[in-house]
């Protein structure tokens, strides 16, 4: 069609060759990983049978078959956690900071390192079990209480303590690619807790159902995050801060050794059926868009959270309540916040970077502070219309240098311990390495997050008239783009009808004039 | 001289005093596993659908422990018959270990 | 051309020309009925819907229009279509005035000029003006993704829009005098039932 008639034919039987490889791509991408990629079994190495007491010793252990994985895995973000980019230091181990608990501090808060992927923080070696483990151990108490029982000695601490030895020896032994819930038990809980961070990321896509996520979904695709985060060299491809999260938009029928990180990576870039008026949108719309009607759908994600409003007490003592989901809504240590479920995205240009400020960036406090936004606009032919959660924040600011600031939560000094803001900003401050001016105020801030997850099954996709609609279209606010079902002019639509009910006056005269006239003769 | 004598014999006297109240209330990481032992054979009998215990050390204050456990309150919970087969001194460590993470501790903990 | 008669009428409408022309009808009203639902003034048969029957039946109308066109040329029935000013006021006259007084069409039908006066200027605006804006603004905007490719910036998606917007309701309002015009034979029904017969009955 489209005037094409002259290379239809070709089209059709090209387009049923790519489709009839495609769905060859795709089988093999649903079988079992751990059949498809496992050569080993990790129980029948003798260098795992030996008795371990501390992490590192596990962790030499690894290294004495996989000897280049540390010096490779010392190079990615998941261990320096910077992503340094021009003159900025991004990252949790850099400079970057957020509206949520706002920074890391330069990894100088503990509560925030649980997540570092070395056994302590950047001492000692990486944890290799976090990802590869299929057993779940909390390590630390794991080998405190071990090495506890086993100085202890006495009949029943040796039993204890043997009990604890072999935990740690089904954790070493049972080694394979990373599931859904062990990149999950740091991504879901970002931000401190169960999709306190992105409303498309929580504990209910460890077993998801497929209609909360397709390709994830147990009885879908059941996809592990690899599937699509599929990196070279323990570098994993997805993370965003002004680098884009992928190269290019090229499929894997163009290139077979790019990364599966974009969805027109297995989909190419006319996902739909041959003709039909979807795969028209892909050049300005993103599949999230209209795949992704609404995230967080089993369970709530933070929305807003207001730091200026930390520190009240009850009976000299800090308190929470809970609200809607059973979630916090106040704590003394952390301020307001709310929690929604089942939310709309907001629609922002994207292509495919983010913009966001780091403690050293001048904010203008009378504005609404954008911590992290979206670049991209409708005249960049990489920008796609693309979902977002956009996290409303009230955070602490320097009004002196009018920096954002990064205070320190946990610990003996930090914020969540003494609610002693003066303090704990200082103390945060001299630990980023920045100026305080020792004056602040709060400032109201976003923060966006893109929507790429818990994408629902083809038929639950949005209807065209989500958006193509005058009244309450998602993209209301894409004024300059013309839509057609949402734009019409006012005039000309007024000047139309005059001119129809005008005809269809006349003819009525008209008509009546000659009835009467025809009468009277 | 005399000073020394009294510091060391301080000293001694805490170590042993310590030594003492701590083997009174047991000790808290065996109590930790044992606790999880409970609901853990609770769990495997069919009495509770889940092996993690209902009640969390950060459940009460360590007051509320105090008194849970003069009360015998256990008993009248779930899984009676494995607190039923438990040791005196498991239950001291259990108490211990429940009042060592209790909400006012300064290490308030949570069971998984 | 051979002209046939019979009783007191004419053979003004060859088969093909009455079949163009309610397949004229058919199409048109479709195209008016989802394109209004495009446009977002009604909710009708869903939007995507609406998009895929207006799509399919504009390119069926365009099909059929070049088919039309071709049959004029080869014909030569093009010649209808040429504009007269010849007793085009007695025309407007007539339906302004004289017909309340029950006054004969200043102008009689024939083999070779089926259409009066102001039916060639409004017939050949149509056919000359209205639709081809109409068919080139239809065509544009369904090949919106190829206009990176063509390197077309003439209009803008907008432009093309509006345009083809404004040109719907100049249809829509001819379509309607279109219709009541047909009721002014010499009984209300004659001048269709020429359209569907062929045969048309002149006022004796």
């Amino acid at each position: 069609m489209k005037n094409k008639t002259f290379i239809m034919l070709f089209s059709t039987v090209l387009g049923a060759w790519l489709s009839v490889w495609q769905s060859d791509l795709c089988h093999a991408a649903q079988m079992g990983n751990e059949k498809r990629q496992t050569t080993t079994d990790h129980s029948k190495h003798k260098v795992l049978q030996q008795e371990f007491s501390t992490g590192d010793d596990i962790t030499k252990a690894c290294l004495s078959c996989h000897t280049e994985t540390d010096s490779q895995f010392h190079k990615t973000i998941h261990w320096t956690w910077i992503a340094e980019e021009g003159e900025k230091q991004l990252g949790k181990g850099g400079d970057s900071l957020n509206n949520y608990c706002i920074s890391s501090n330069k990894m100088n808060d503990k509560g925030c390192s649980k997540c570092h992927t070395g056994w302590n923080a950047k001492e000692g070696e990486v944890n290799c079990l976090l990802c590869h483990s299929q057993k779940e151990v909390n390590w630390d108490e794991t080998f405190e209480d071990f090495r506890f029982f086993k100085e202890e000695g006495d009949d029943e601490s040796k039993a204890l303590a043997a009990e604890l030895q072999g935990n740690i020896h089904k954790a070493v032994t049972d080694i394979g690619l990373p599931t859904r819930k062990n990149c999950g038990s740091c991504h879901f809980f970002g931000g401190g807790g169960d999709g306190v961070k992105h409303g498309d990321l929580d504990s209910s896509l460890t077993h998801p159902d497929k209609m909360l996520d397709v390709h994830m979904g147990t009885n879908g695709g059941n996809f592990t995050c690899f599937r699509c985060h599929s990196g070279k060299l323990h570098n994993i491809p997805g993370r965003i801060y002004s680098q884009k999260a992928y190269e290019d938009r090229r499929s894997l029928v163009e290139d077979d050794t790019i990364s599966k990180i974009t969805c027109e990576s297995c989909h190419t870039a006319t996902p739909h059926k041959e003709n039909a008026k979807m795969n028209d949108h892909t050049d300005k719309v993103a599949c999230q868009a209209c795949h992704i009607p609404d995230f967080a759908r089993v369970n709530p994600t933070k929305m807003s959270w207001d730091w200026s409003k930390s520190g009240r007490l009850k009976d000299g003592k800090p308190y929470k309540t809970k609200g809607p989901y059973d979630k916090e809504n106040y704590l003394s240590i952390k301020g307001e916040m709310k929690w929604e479920k089942n939310v709309k995205p907001e629609y922002f240009w994207f292509n495919g970077s983010m913009s966001s400020l780091t403690t050293k960036d001048v904010i203008d406090p009378s504005t609404t502070v954008a911590v992290s936004q979206p670049n991209g606009n409708i005249n960049d032919p990489d920008s796609r219309i693309f979902p977002f959660k956009i996290h409303h924040g009230v955070q602490p600011y320097d009004l002196e240098y009018k920096t954002l600031l990064a205070p320190l939560l946990s610990g003996k000094d930090g914020y969540w311990t003494t609610l002693d803001w003066q303090n704990a900003l200082q103390k945060g401050m001299d630990f980023s390495g920045v100026p305080f001016s020792g004056k602040f105020d709060f400032v109201k801030s976003t923060f966006a997050y893109p929507t790429t997850h818990m994408v629902m099954p083809k038929a639950n996709a949005l209807a065209c008239t989500e958006c193509h609609v005058r009244t309450n279209s998602r993209l209301a606010s894409f004024g300059e783009l013309y839509m057609p079902g949402r734009d019409y002019y006012k005039e000309i639509d007024f000047g139309g009808w005059i001119l129809v009910f005008g005809a269809f006056a006349g003819i009525l005269l008209h008509g009546t004039l000659r009835f009467f006239s025809g009468k009277r003769k | 001289m005399k000073k020394t004598i009294i510091i060391l014999l301080g000293i001694i006297l805490t170590i042993s005093f310590s030594m003492i109240s701590s083997a009174e209330e047991g000790n808290e990481r065996k109590g930790k596993y044992t606790y999880r032992k409970v609901y853990q054979s609770c769990k495997d009998r069919g009495e509770v659908e889940s092996a993690t215990p209902t009640l969390s050390p950060d459940a009460k204050t360590q007051a509320q422990w105090d008194r849970y456990f003069e009360e015998k309150k256990y008993l009248e919970a779930d899984c009676k018959e494995e607190w039923n087969k438990l040791s005196e001194e498991d239950i001291l460590n259990i108490h211990a270990y429940l009042k060592g993470h209790a909400a006012d501790s300064p290490t308030p903990a949570k069971c998984k | 051309m051979e002209q046939k008669t019979h009783m007191n009428g004419l053979y003004l409408y060859s088969r093909y020309e009455r079949f163009w022309h309610w397949f004229q009808m058919l199409l048109i009203s479709i195209l008016i009925v989802t394109g209004l639902e495009i446009h977002g003034s009604y909710s009708l048969l869903g939007f995507e819907k609406a998009v895929h029957v207006h799509n399919f039946t504009g390119i069926t109308w365009l099909v059929s229009f070049f088919i039309f066109i071709f049959w004029l040329f080869t014909t030569g029935e093009w010649k209808q279509y040429i504009p007269t000013t010849k007793k085009i006021m007695a025309v407007v006259k007539y339906y302004l005035v004289d017909i309340f007084r029950g006054k004969p069409n200043p102008v009689k039908k024939s083999i070779d000029a089926k259409h009066n006066p102001l039916q060639r200027i409004s017939y050949l605006s149509v056919i000359s003006l209205l639709l081809p804006i109409q068919m080139f603004t239809g065509i544009l905007y369904y090949t919106y993704n190829e206009w990176q490719i063509w390197g077309q910036n003439f209009l803008t998606l907008r432009q093309t829009a509006l345009l083809h917007v404004i040109v719907s309701f100049l249809i829509l309002s001819f379509i309607i005098i279109h219709v009541y015009m047909t009721t002014t034979g010499h009984t209300p029904l004659s001048y269709i039932k020429g359209m569907i017969t062929g045969w048309e009955k002149e006022k004796l």
